[in-house]
């Protein structure tokens, strides 16, 4: 076997799973299982949530080592499947390691769905929320238009700015704004259930879990770097919130006095 | 509690596509998400104690999902997550940040008390039943 090109898709698949927000554990498991197929009994793999290394001690010798910085993270479960599937098939020799290599190429650019679909499911997740949080049925149709407001911004935003801090911050800044004044005109919406139906998806649920899985599971580093990463974004949701509430009480004053 | 549990089957499915979840574990996702929040609602009823409902209905869900993933041969991770989110104290974030902004201390201690309870429930919940099925992996590697 070809210990360089099996280095190489392992390295790969790490850095595809890291990349989708799969936990340290799950990579390297999975970069452990296919290096394990070189038959060498030295091989190491480190992974943090910001970097992978590993390295590998080839037959005649010759340490392979290699370190990968992972600089943006994002949420891609199709992709974490892939590539769990692509590794479990070549640990069972039904494919061969040229094949998986090639099978990892393509999911690293794999989308499952297409951006329209994706805008309407996050409307629709916006619109459920509404009935978890104890909404009546208006508030279920006007969280349809904060969640509306939500994917405009998302579109309108990712051009201008890069820092997801502060793509949050002024998303929430708007919902609040708008749930603000909704629920000035129309009585029946309680603006608080909307607003928090619509915060829902920028939540940090996933960082949080992962952080919690990540700590319990003995990998500190990575469990603090996520800890920190949902803090960041908690606290950037919570003062767009504040702002936007502020930015309505104000004006709702003026008007009124 | 049937309305809220189909309101809860729409968020976790939709959270899934928007998580790029694969086209056929979507159902099983919001299946997963629907349950943990029935569950959760029926613990509420019994107990009104939301520490308890939160963990119950996340240790139930881990279960869920560890069976789902065994079954389907899938990562825990594409169940677990978008179905986790509805028991994510993400109000409780919101309201802490609501009592700041009008000045009360107090109201605001509360909620950040509360929201790192909630956290801490549902961080519990998953690990309990994370230990087990790694040992039975563990057993079935030797």
């Amino acid at each position: 076997m070809d210990q360089k090109l099996c280095f190489e898709t392992a390295m790969l698949a790490g850095e595809i799973a890291l990349c989708s927000g799969s936990e340290i554990f799950r990579v390297e498991d999975t970069m452990s299982r296919i290096l394990s197929l070189t038959g060498t009994d030295q091989v190491d793999v480190y992974a943090t949530t910001t970097g992978i290394i590993a390295t590998l001690k080839c037959t005649d010798g010759t340490p392979l080592t290699g370190v990968k910085r992972i600089a943006a993270r994002s949420n891609n479960l199709n992709r974490i499947y892939l590539v769990n599937e692509v590794s479990r098939a070549v640990c069972a020799g039904k494919i061969s390691m040229e094949e998986a290599y090639d099978r990892l190429c393509g999911i690293r650019e794999q989308k499952e769905y297409k951006a329209a679909i994706l805008n309407v499911c996050l409307v629709l997740a916006v619109m459920g929320f509404t009935t978890i949080f104890g909404g009546n049925r208006y508030d279920f149709i006007f969280a349809g238009v904060t969640g509306l407001i939500l994917v405009g911004m998302d579109l309108l935003l990712s051009k201008v700015i890069y820092s997801d801090f502060m793509k949050d911050l002024v998303k929430t800044m708007c919902i609040a704004f708008t749930a603000g004044v909704i629920g000035n005109f129309v009585p029946m919406v309680h603006s608080e259930v909307v607003i928090i139906s619509t915060i829902m998806p920028l939540v940090p649920g996933i960082p949080i879990t992962n952080a919690i899985r990540d700590t319990l599971q003995g990998d500190y580093m990575s469990g603090l770097a996520r800890v920190a990463e949902s803090l960041v974004m908690a606290v950037g949701i919570a003062i767009g919130a504040g702002v936007g509430l502020g930015l309505f009480t104000l004006i709702e004053n003026s008007i009124l006095v | 509690m049937i309305l809220k549990m189909i309101g809860a089957f729409l968020a976790t499915a939709a959270l899934s596509v928007v998580f790029e979840a694969p086209r056929k574990y979507i159902l099983h996702a919001g299946i997963a998400g629907a349950m943990s929040w029935g569950i959760y609602l029926a613990v509420m009823e019994w107990k009104s104690n939301a520490v308890i409902a939160t963990f119950v209905a996340t240790a139930i869900l881990t279960l869920i999902s560890h069976t789902m993933a065994v079954i389907c041969k899938a990562p825990v991770t594409m169940f677990l997550i978008p179905a986790v989110i509805p028991l994510v104290p993400g109000a409780g974030m919101y309201r802490v940040a609501y009592s700041l902004l009008y000045e009360n201390g107090p109201a605001a201690a509360m909620y950040g008390y509360q929201t790192l309870q909630l956290a801490g429930a549902i961080a519990f919940g998953i690990f309990f039943i994370d230990v087990l099925f790694r040992n039975r992996q563990l057993l079935h590697r030797k």
